[in-house]
């Protein structure tokens, strides 16, 4: 579905990425994991199209997705729930699902999916008239993927869910995160928790400052003695 | 008639804010050149009425229809600027405008344009209460745009690039679009201020539109409360009527405003009664233990 090969992404002067080459098949769920710094961020916002400084090629079922504007990309079934999980703060609630749906038409698939991510996350339901500044932490992070999900997407890019949450909240979001998968959306996770998502995910890559040192299926990954050492803290 | 002057005078300053509110407090984009709108709105209506003879009631539509137009046009020049780029560069289109005013005959030059027609029903000219009618039925009509729009899908989609572009674009939104849509509004509001200063005043020059001018208009946005209708109304009130109110004040406007920008950005970054501001969260907290004495606890922070 995605394929990504030989990317470098520079920002200015400075080589974040050098070179990575990774696929995600239809329905995979494929974490990518690495420390601060490691270029997570990076890659992310430039699959979406948030960031245009690269080389190589981003092919989105088959076809070179690498030059579209990110709300092109879209259209095209690519959805992002952004690092810190920037919500409209001034929006309400059902106003941040709402727009979350922009590029499709169907009246009655939004609406049965606004009723979908209010059962994933009934909290959410409970507070869809609050301003979303006013949810805390944990429900921001729902929303932000609830905000995602009203995209239709096929493949779902996610950054740092986990990044100071609460342990409950973290199970949560990871919960509905592999409900999705199960659901048909494919999803690219980048995180620093190597624990969480390889143990959620079924499939992994470790990115080490801008180069792909390991990958595998995540069983693979939790057995391997240099993961264990350096992400697991066994 | 002292009174209609002021009230007058309060009421175009009411538009300018109302409409810089939807491209800065709406759409999150910075312009510190909001005046040159203004003095664009003026100068066509004053054209159309000195030059080509069209009456005050097709010439106020028509200002703020062309200055919409280019208001759409520096738009999509600022969809590829950010923040500190963004603002500076409004600045400078202030001051080119007010150059292009000041320095071509066709505009009237350092003159500036006079004669201009008072407006006239069935020849009978206006008396200033009666104008003061005109500017009031123009700023409920945009009061009523503004509640619209707000409501609206697009309004939705403005306030979403305002205050996350990224989030918006990578939902779908294509934001450019939006933000050029948000000048074009904006900046019709101020064409239509334009229109009903230039006839009010009946002779306009270029320096009424200046840099300064932009400035009051930003202090009374940002004094009310940026983002929110009643704060442009309320900042715009009281900023108006305050030079009038405390006379002595009058020669030292600019170094007033200027303090209340540093003062507000300080103490009060959401204005007097914006959201978020000291007042309008405490009246929120009045109104929920009055009303609904158990939803206090229901995430109200």
């Amino acid at each position: 579905m995605l394929v990504v090969k030989d990317l470098e992404v520079r920002y200015g002067d400075i080589n974040v990425i050098h070179g990575i080459s990774f696929d995600i098949d239809e329905g995979e769920s494929v974490a990518i994991i690495g420390a601060n710094g490691a270029g997570k961020t990076t890659l992310l916002r430039t699959l979406m199209g948030l960031h245009l400084e690269f080389q190589g090629t981003i092919l989105l079922d088959g076809e070179d997705i690498g030059r579209l504007p990110a709300w092109e990309r879209s259209g095209r079934g690519l959805a992002m729930v952004p690092e810190g999980r920037r919500v409209f703060p001034d929006l309400t609630v059902e106003e941040n699902l709402a727009i979350g749906a922009y590029s499709r038409t169907d009246r009655q698939e939004i609406e049965k999916s606004m009723k979908e991510v209010y059962t994933l996350f009934p909290i959410l339901d409970q507070r869809k008239r609050q301003v979303s500044k006013t949810l805390s932490g944990g429900e921001q992070q729902m929303l932000a993927i609830g905000r995602a999900f009203m995209a239709n997407p096929r493949l779902l890019l996610v950054d740092e869910v986990s990044t100071g949450l609460m342990p409950i909240f973290v199970d949560k979001v990871f919960d509905a995160l592999s409900e999705l998968n199960r659901r048909g959306v494919s999803i690219l996770l980048v995180e620093q928790n190597a624990r969480k998502s390889l143990s959620t995910m079924s499939r992994g890559y470790v990115l080490e400052t801008g180069r792909i040192s390991l990958e595998g299926s995540s069983e693979e990954l939790r057995s391997n003695p240099e993961v264990q050492r350096a992400y697991l803290g066994i | 008639m002292y009174y209609a002057t002021v009230a007058i005078t309060v009421g175009i300053f009411m538009m300018l804010t109302m409409g810089l509110n939807i491209i800065t407090g709406y759409t999150g984009q910075v312009s510190l050149g909001h005046a040159a709108f203004f003095g664009i709105g003026a100068y066509t209506s004053a054209l159309l009425s000195v030059k080509a003879g069209v009456p005050f009631w097709f010439a106020l539509p028509l200002a703020g229809l062309i200055t919409a137009a280019i208001g759409a046009i520096l738009g999509a020049i600022s969809t590829r600027l950010h923040d500190d780029s963004l603002a500076i560069t409004t600045i400078g289109i202030n001051f080119v405008v007010v150059s292009v005013f000041q320095y071509t005959q066709f505009f009237g030059g350092a003159l500036g344009i006079g004669g201009i027609r008072y407006p006239s029903v069935f020849g009978h000219t206006l008396t200033k209460p009666e104008y003061l009618l005109v500017v009031v039925l123009c700023i409920l009509l945009g009061i009523w745009f503004d509640r619209r729009l707000v409501r609206s899908w697009l309004g939705l989609a403005l306030r979403a690039v305002g205050q996350n572009e990224e989030a918006a674009q990578s939902l779908g939104v294509p934001s450019a679009r939006f933000k050029i849509a948000a000048f074009a509004i904006g900046t019709a509001y101020a064409g239509v201020a334009g229109s009903l200063y230039a006839h009010f005043m009946t002779f306009i020059n270029a320096r009424d539109f200046g840099f300064p001018t932009s400035i009051s208009i930003i202090s009374m946005a940002v004094f009310g409360g940026l983002g929110t209708l009643r704060g442009a109304i309320l900042g715009s009130l009281a900023l108006g009527l305050a030079p009038e109110v405390f006379r002595p004040l009058v020669n030292y406007r600019n170094l007033m405003y200027g303090a209340l920008l540093v003062l507000m950005m300080r103490f009060q970054p959401s204005g007097l009664i914006g959201d978020g501001s000291f007042i309008w969260e405490s009246r929120q907290r009045v109104t929920l233990r009055l009303y609904k004495p158990k939803a206090v606890s229901g995430g109200e922070k």
